[in-house]
């Protein structure tokens, strides 16, 4: 039997710098005995090892000191970020839900909460040349009417700044008539900061947001879009905090330490999505990121929120009000 | 013994039992050999002829003396299924001195089945496999909002463990209001059949894990861990039947130890099951999840599911469930690296909103991401974090906990 506290013993009698053949002799061992004392130290886990320096065997050991030392900086010390995310809010169809997007504007206010991301989509577009139906759907037609609907309508905080990006539907005025939306929202509303399209950075204390509406029909699979997106980024472009627009669902993750979400929309199920078995999600989420002075996100606080069915207004476009809060 | 010997002892003794009064020629004979060779064995086999007959010394070879020996030797028999009447011939106690042991051996954290099969008792150790589906663990005391931390896959005794991490997680959490700790398994990184990673991990056995993770495991002092074990804990019971999540709990009152890949907590009227999943992930990472979620009965819906086990980080809401996969605190380990799996370190912090009835309303949660791993031999160089409630810690940071309250 191998004793242990003998050879712990030992470990506390060799001297760092050490030679070999001088604690060989102390301790009475063989050198091939006192290589195997070695070896059992350092199966017990001590850092001990024989070095040899201008041909004599030295012992060299470490005593491992166990320290506590703190990882992440005080949250007190870092910057504090509060913001909300919305998506997908398709103006001028007689499904949206301007009511809820209201709600959520006011809620922002009570909270503090200044800066609002829009990850695109502001407008149902018209693309009625693709889906003649669509026709039937929309309460405002056409780039004049929908983007009117929207610089009257979108909530207005006095303050507050919404940044957005436009969706496809919003970029079917630019496929019919090559008039861009967003740049005359941006233009004529001050509070609205148009970024571009399908795709946009945006940066608050050096943490970086990249705003998404990407194209194509949503996977099955909550995660898979948003990762074939990250998995296309290079190392040095990613962002902190990626959002994904149009799938109208709902969904987070931290994958390659891209802090990721899918944004909910502010739309009831349309008959297209009925059609095809898709939920549509309504909801946002509210922010508050604490960061350091590199924009490294510490700690993220999140809050979706999540609207039911019975939260929803089957005719919010006949008489939802105008949110105006000077 | 050796295999070999002990066959042969085995074989004596049954020769033994056949015939009374044995004397060592007759055996000799029996077994073929001569006397002279017959005595040799008998020698070798450690059975002194020379004072006592055979059958007293075969006799004191199997005696059970203290309570230890017998609970040892019941242990070794119910590894595989056996009625209690076998055990009692092998062992020569009465059914009812074997039965009571069963009972203590249960009573101690061992998952024993004991049930009637042909009119016969027949007891059988299940190691880590779980009695039932739904353990319930109830945690009653709370009636409001309240706020735990998830964490997962700690994987300790892995060279790549994340101490260090992982005990300013429990200071993050203590301070900023969390009542209690989930973790969804694999506190341990087990063992290795696989020779290419024995020498990623520096305990090898049931034992040293256990006593590594009791001596330094987080502790704040009334701040409760509740856990299950993985696959990777489970990993140890192919060399020994011991329970690990039970060993560590019978020795740490802090360490709650809820079974193996699933439990449920009931916190007043939230359910929360815990799962360590098995099998390898999925690309997409919200796959497995949304399968599972997919697959529950309605009947068996709870209102939050943390999944351990994949080591990654997502959150949604399905069918009103909200799921969680919850981060590891390891850094990638060589197999993680050789089987491409990625992983996020990190934990939640998830704090649940009740209606003004008491129910569960939402959730919110913060997420403490580690981008970078500690390199620099956290697993021997990080102290453990032991904060009792008299100490200066413990005040600080209960005032930052009442701050946040």
């Amino acid at each position: 039997m191998i004793d242990y506290e003998y050879c712990t013993k030992m470990f506390k009698i060799m001297k760092n710098n050490q030679k070999v053949e001088d604690i060989c002799n102390e301790l009475k061992l063989t050198t091939i005995e006192f290589k195997g004392l070695i070896e059992i130290l350092s199966s017990m886990g001590y850092d001990i090892t024989i070095q040899n320096e201008n041909g004599i065997d030295i012992i060299k050991k470490r005593n491992i000191i166990k320290t506590s030392k703190n990882i992440k900086p005080n949250i007190n010390n870092l910057n504090h970020l509060k913001i909300c995310i919305v998506s997908d809010t398709h103006l001028c169809t007689t499904i949206q839900q301007l009511g809820l997007l209201n709600k959520v504007y006011k809620e922002a206010y009570k909270r503090g909460i200044t800066t609002f991301l829009h990850c695109g989509d502001l407008l149902d577009g018209d693309f009625t040349k693709i889906r003649p139906d669509q026709n039937y759907q929309l309460f405002r037609r056409g780039f004049d009417e929908q983007v009117g609907y929207a610089i009257d309508m979108y909530p207005h905080i006095k303050g507050c700044t919404t940044y957005f990006i436009e969706g496809s539907h919003d970029q079917t005025h630019v496929k019919n008539g090559g008039a861009t939306p967003g740049t005359w929202i941006n233009k004529l509303r001050n509070d609205m900061v148009y970024l571009g399209t399908p795709q946009a950075k945006i940066e608050f204390n050096k943490v970086v947001f990249l705003l998404q509406h990407p194209g194509g029909g949503c996977a099955r699979s909550l995660s898979y879009k948003p990762q074939i997106a990250i998995d296309e980024m290079e190392t040095n472009e990613k962002p902190n905090i990626f959002l994904q627009g149009h799938f109208h669902k709902a969904y987070g993750t931290v994958y390659r330490n891209v802090h990721t979400f899918l944004v909910p929309s502010f739309m009831d199920q349309s008959g297209f999505m009925q059609m095809n078995n898709l939920k549509s999600i309504i909801g946002a989420y509210f922010f508050d990121i604490y960061s350091d002075k590199l924009g490294h996100i510490e700690y993220f606080d999140v809050e979706p929120i999540n609207f039911d069915i019975k939260d929803i207004d089957k005719f919010d476009y006949k008489h939802v009000k105008k949110l105006t809060i000077n | 013994m050796k295999k070999s010997e002990k066959l042969l002892l085995n074989r004596i003794k049954k020769i033994i039992e056949e015939t009374s009064d044995i004397d060592t020629q007759t055996l000799a004979d029996k077994l073929n050999i001569t006397n002279d060779e017959c005595i040799e064995l008998l020698n070798n086999l450690g059975i002194d002829i020379i004072n006592e007959n055979i059958n007293d010394e075969l006799k004191e070879c199997e005696e059970l003396i203290t309570d230890d020996d017998k609970k040892k030797k019941i242990f070794e028999l119910i590894k595989k299924e056996i009625s209690i009447n076998k055990i009692s011939e092998i062992t020569s106690l009465s059914e009812l001195e074997i039965a009571g042991i069963i009972n203590e051996l249960k009573e101690s954290g061992y998952n024993i089945l004991n049930v009637i099969k042909n009119n016969e008792n027949i007891v059988i150790n299940l190691g880590n496999e779980s009695l039932r589906k739904n353990y319930i663990h109830n945690i009653s005391d709370i009636n409001e909002d309240f706020t735990f931390l998830a964490i997962s896959d700690t994987r300790l005794c892995s060279y790549y463990q994340q101490l260090g991490i992982l005990n300013e997680i429990y200071k993050i959490a203590f301070s900023s209001g969390a009542k209690f700790v989930l973790h969804c398994g694999d506190i341990t990184e087990g063992i290795y059949k696989n020779k290419m990673f024995k020498d990623t991990i520096f305990a090898h056995d049931t034992f040293a894990q256990k006593e590594y993770v009791i001596n330094n495991y987080p502790f704040i002092e009334d701040f409760n861990t509740y856990f299950l074990t993985g696959d990777k804990d489970a990993t140890l019971n192919r060399e020994s039947t011991e329970n690990i999540g039970k060993l560590i709990a019978n020795d740490r009152k802090d360490l709650i130890y809820l079974g193996q890949n699933r439990a449920i907590v009931k916190v007043g009227n939230t359910n929360i099951l815990m799962r360590h999943p098995k099998g390898k992930v999925a690309y997409t990472i919200s796959y497995k999840s949304q399968r599972h979620i997919a697959s529950l009965r309605s009947e068996d819906k709870v209102n939050i599911i943390l999944n351990g086990h994949w080591c990654y980080m997502d959150e949604y809401i399905k069918r009103k469930i909200h799921q969680f996969s919850i981060p590891c605190l390891v850094a990638q380990t060589p197999e993680m690296d050789l089987n491409d799996i990625p992983n996020t370190v990190g934990a939640y912090l998830i704090n649940v909103k009740l209606d003004k009835k008491g129910l569960f309303k939402k959730t919110t949660y913060r997420r403490i991401c580690y981008y970078q791993t500690l390199k620099n031999e956290d697993y021997r160089r990080v102290k453990p974090l032991n904060i009792k409630k008299d100490s200066e810690e413990y005040k600080k940071l209960c005032l930052k906990r009442e701050n946040i309250q």
